[in-house]
């Protein structure tokens, strides 16, 4: 049976501003990936040419075109977050989809980019670049998975409501925040992986 | 009617994990040579040379771990009894707590088999050709190590419903919950480690290693406190509803 507080206990959602709890992940998540590229950027101090050769093989232009694809979704769901916040459903269902198509271009070059580097005979044991490459890359697209999963439950719940409400709000806004963090994380890996190598 | 207690020996089960802790870093860690593991990147002659002069206190350490291993099953039974009320509160099923329960236990072996594989390797470590005895160290590694995704389905089960607590005030902070999600999905990580034998990623590494293991068990200390805070509340919570049944 549901639960209930006790009469006249205050809560936090009483007196404060909703703050999503989200946050708590969202912060470790970036820590994490702030070790991760920390470690990265000092291992290619040891022998940044050899690094920079390999990072030379990589194709800025498909590089280029995921961040453009993820910033895309990522202002799509952020535009369907104030749509729910404005209770405008049609609107959130289609800019949640819009952020769903768009974002699923990411996986498309992201998978032909990594079949290409495989069929060149380029793999995670090619050297430290590269492991450090499919290691990062591969934590990243799991974040993406995670996040276009999300994305897709969302726009699941939407779809099978009337009326936006209050946890449907919250629940946009939330995963919204995930799928800003998935792209944020790209815009740094991006240019430590591909544009390092290419500007020397 | 006498009033049961429904958190009967939950507080010990939870403490238990406390325990676990401490043999795992004693026994596992120190005595079994550890802290930090020899690394990948040996030759089997090197690698030979420096377990073998260590082999005694690592037969010593090991033992430690096998026994204490099983302590994980107790702090696994402990937060069971810690999700079911929240569960039932929601008028859920039990489906997050028998996972956890489940995926818990079966990261119980993991903490007494691989273990079991190093002190079988100190058992004739003098004698043992030396490829056999790095071949050992590295099954014990991968099984270790690999499986992570038991620990991550546990613990992203107990994050998940802690999350779901409708309580306005839950019973376990939602901040932990989040914790949870992030240490067991960041377990992930470990499947890595089969394609290095240096750097970050290396089961001795700075990210296998330093930052995965400590997170895990950071998690364990942090979800302990709150999980034996909860059991007063769900005392007093059971006994109000007990009253106004009677």
């Amino acid at each position: 049976m549901p639960v209930t507080e006790a009469p006249g206990e205050a809560t936090d959602e009483d007196s404060a501003p909703w703050f999503p709890s989200i946050w708590t992940f969202i912060a470790l998540d970036c820590a994490t990936f702030g070790v991760l590229f920390g470690v990265f950027m000092s291992e290619r101090l040891h022998d940044p040419a050899a690094y920079d050769a390999s990072a030379s093989l990589l194709d800025v232009r498909l590089g280029l075109a995921n961040t453009l694809i993820l910033i895309t979704s990522s202002y799509l769901v952020a535009l369907s977050a104030a749509a729910a916040r404005r209770d405008d459903l049609p609107a959130l269902r289609r800019l949640l989809l819009g952020g769903i198509v768009v974002g699923a271009g990411f996986a498309v070059l992201k998978l032909t980019e990594y079949a290409m580097k495989i069929a060149a005979g380029i793999t995670p044991q090619t050297d430290a670049f590269f492991g450090y490459y499919f290691a990062l890359t591969g934590v990243h697209f799991l974040h993406y998975g995670a996040g276009m999963l999300v994305l897709l439950v969302l726009l699941r719940r939407a779809q099978r409501v009337a009326a936006v409400d209050e946890g449907l709000t919250r629940a946009v806004m939330s995963g919204g925040i995930f799928w800003h963090m998935v792209d944020l994380l790209w815009v740094f890996l991006f240019p430590m992986l591909y544009l390092l190598g290419a500007v020397r | 009617m006498p009033m049961i207690n429904p958190y009967q020996h939950v507080r010990l089960c939870i403490w238990a994990g406390v325990v676990l802790l401490f043999i795992e870093v004693v026994f596992w860690g120190i005595l079994g040579q550890n802290i930090p593991p020899y690394s990948p990147a040996l030759d089997a002659q090197a690698y030979a040379e420096v377990f073998r002069a260590d082999a005694d206190v690592i037969r010593i350490g090991m033992t430690g771990a096998v026994m204490g291993g099983i302590l994980y099953m107790f702090w696994t039974v402990g937060i069971t009894k810690i999700m079911e009320p929240i569960e039932r509160a929601n008028s859920a099923n039990n489906v997050l707590s028998t996972l956890q329960m489940w995926s818990g236990g079966l990261t119980t072996v993991f903490f007494i088999v691989p273990p079991g594989i190093w002190l079988g390797s100190t058992f004739r470590a003098q004698t043992m050709p030396p490829d056999i005895l790095q071949a050992l160290t590295d099954v014990a590694w991968m099984l270790f190590d690999m499986s992570a995704t038991t620990g991550s389905a546990q613990l992203i089960a107990l994050g998940v419903c802690i999350l779901s607590d409708r309580r306005r005030i839950p019973i376990i902070p939602k901040w932990i919950g989040w914790m949870g999600i992030y240490v067991g999905a960041s377990l992930v990580m470990f499947a890595f480690m089969p394609f290095f034998k240096t750097g970050a990623f290396a089961r001795n590494g700075a990210i296998n290693f330093w930052f995965e293991l400590p997170a895990f068990f950071l998690f364990m200390v942090l979800s302990t406190i709150f999980l034996l805070k909860a059991i007063p509340k769900l005392d007093a919570e059971y006994a109000a509803e007990h009253v106004a049944k009677t």
